[in-house]
């Protein structure tokens, strides 16, 4: 899928949660573990992001709501857990197709980081 | 004084009732069930509420107000043709009532033009964007 208009790069928050959810289904608190897992505790959501975002990715038809089940991991209260659609991966695996894209860029190129800012 | 997980659950459901409201009928109990389960992790793991707190108040402030701000778009660009509509109606039949009988008689051909102008480059706009959305 390229980038076009119409598929833009994802949102930080939202490509963690597309990552989180292609790992299996999840509620909104086993998504944020999820995500704080994959990115070695160097990012962390509150949940205004994470259920803004998922709103919007509903909408989308990024994500959708599986069933409302029991955790039996936390307590006996009755959680919306959230799957990826057919969409969702797709737009997930542009979202990595296009990172490698850059990493590889990056490996030929070797820029200097500090390259503007030093006048180099 | 100290401030109970209680409370701090209760000011959070009552911040959480500022979302719009097909926002909140959606997305709010599992919001309060997920910062209860933080709530429950920090306390758990013996490590001071405070700062969380603020930070998570202030991150769901932020997202109230751009859901805010986002329903207040989709309201206005679902009734810009209704009240194009009744606005465009009703500025042909003012004009067409106002110069009856006058040497303005025609003037309201014009306001009809003007209308279908108005109204046409808003359909093409409209247009434009559901082909990109």
């Amino acid at each position: 899928m390229p980038i076009t208009k119409q598929n833009p790069p994802l949102t930080p928050a939202v490509f963690h949660i597309l990552l989180a959810l292609s790992q299996g289904e999840r509620h909104g608190y086993g998504i944020m573990k999820q995500v704080r897992a994959d990115a070695e505790g160097r990012v962390s959501m509150g949940t205004g992001t994470l259920y803004g975002s998922l709103k919007r990715m509903l909408d989308a038809g990024l994500v959708k709501e599986s069933d409302k089940r029991i955790d039996p991991a936390l307590d006996d209260e009755r959680r919306v857990y959230y799957a990826l659609t057919a969409l969702g991966e797709q737009a997930l695996s542009a979202e990595i197709d296009r990172l490698r894209h850059i990493v590889e860029l990056t490996r030929e190129t070797e820029p200097h980081p500090n390259a503007f800012a030093y006048g180099k | 004084m100290s401030v109970s997980d209680r409370d701090i659950r209760h000011w959070y459901a009552r911040l959480l009732r500022l979302y719009p409201r097909n926002f909140r009928e959606r997305m709010t109990e599992s919001m309060e069930q997920t910062f209860n389960d933080l709530c429950r992790e920090r306390r758990d793991a013996g490590e001071g509420s405070f700062g969380f707190v603020l930070w998570t108040f202030a991150d769901t402030f932020i997202d109230i107000l751009r859901e805010g701000l986002r329903t207040m778009t989709q309201t206005v660009k679902r009734n810009a043709v209704i009240v194009l509509s009744v606005t465009g109606a009703a500025a042909i039949i003012g004009t067409a009532l106002l110069t009856k009988g006058t040497e303005y008689e025609g003037a309201f051909f014009y306001v009809l033009a003007i209308w279908f102008v108005l109204f046409g480059a808003l359909e093409m706009y409209a247009r434009a964007r559901r082909n990109d959305a």
